[in-house]
């Protein structure tokens, strides 16, 4: 004969029990209560087939066209960032080289040094172009953060 | 010794290419499906789940390989949908869209698509749940986790994701008992 305060404990272990998230100790104890308990061992039976049923519910898969686009956009846009940093590192690496050897050797640039330095100047200028633009534009984006 | 260090570099950056890739293929359905429980609708949710995969990739090298993955990628979605929610909510009080009316953040039963009746029926009555309860409890039996990954995806603790899937089937169980 069980009391029902022992009943409404192991009721609200019951769903732990299930998932088998109780520890032994508590797994022994509802083993035991519901070899006595009818009541108990129903309920037990009903939130089984309740778990089953939510296991099985079938969401509608999103379109397949959805889905690609999803993948190509990951696959492209994730090294699309590494590319970014490894850009900034290699074009701040070559100013900073450029400046040393200008320090070092103080006298007039020759022509391949002057054309080769233009290189540099030009994609840096394009570089806090786009960076000044991305960043005036960050303030007005309300959707920044998940939207792309 | 430089040559050593970069091909170990180039090989170890290819590791976590194919490690993401894996991941991503497995999980991708997964997490657009919690992207529509939270935000509740296809378009939005499909913006969340990219933008919460871009996310986990420009910090995979703080990723610890010795704890799951899923509560990672669950909590990024949870916090993207979150914050998207809020700003809808924003918007809608700034009066910038009063007159426009406000979509459901829940997925109806036509969005979910079960055909049979108690399936149906299990929608509806999972939809009238409160949003934690139906969270934890569509995070449990659908998505497989288990408590304690649900609480660190969450941000709560493991009693209270208990507390919470069990209520849920309580009501459930109460709302679907000529079902069962």
């Amino acid at each position: 004969m069980n009391r029902p305060g022992k009943d409404e404990k192991i009721k609200r272990m019951l769903s732990a029990y299930l998932d088998g998230e109780l520890t032994q100790a508590d797994r022994q104890q509802v083993r035991l209560h519901l070899e006595t308990s009818e009541e108990c061992r129903r309920e037990l039976e009903e939130l089984m087939k309740l778990q089953s049923l939510t296991s099985e519910l079938d969401f509608r898969p999103p379109p397949d066209e959805l889905l690609d686009e999803l993948e190509r956009s990951v696959s492209v846009r994730a090294p699309r960032r590494f590319g970014w940093g490894l850009t900034i590192i290699a074009l701040a690496s070559w100013v900073l080289w450029a400046l040393v050897l200008a320090v070092r050797n103080l006298r007039w640039p020759t022509i391949p040094e002057l054309l080769s330095g233009s290189v540099v100047a030009g994609l840096v200028l394009v570089f806090l172009s786009i960076l000044r633009q991305r960043v005036l534009e960050r303030p007005h984006d309300r959707y920044r953060k998940v939207r792309r | 010794m430089a040559a050593v260090e970069t091909a170990v570099a180039e090989v170890n950056a290819a590791q976590q290419e194919a490690e993401f890739a894996g991941l991503f293929r497995e999980y991708k359905l997964k997490a657009y499906h919690y992207a529509l429980q939270t935000v509740g609708n296809a378009e939005d949710a499909m913006d969340v789940t990219q933008e919460a995969f871009l996310r986990l990739h420009r910090h995979w090298h703080r990723r610890d390989c010795s704890r799951p993955f899923a509560p990672w990628l669950y909590s990024v979605i949870r916090n993207l949908g979150i914050d998207l929610l809020r700003k809808r909510n924003t918007r809608k009080e700034s009066g910038m869209e009063a007159a426009a009316p406000t979509p459901s953040p829940l997925p109806t039963p036509e969005t979910v698509a079960g055909r049979h009746e108690v399936s149906d029926k299990l929608w509806t009555e999972i939809n009238r749940l409160p949003d934690v309860q139906r969270e934890a409890l569509l995070l449990r039996d659908w998505h497989g986790l288990s408590y304690a990954e649900i609480a660190e995806a969450t941000g709560t603790s493991v009693t209270t994701i208990n507390s919470r899937i069990h209520d849920a089937r309580v009501r459930l169980r109460e709302r679907l008992r000529r079902y069962l």
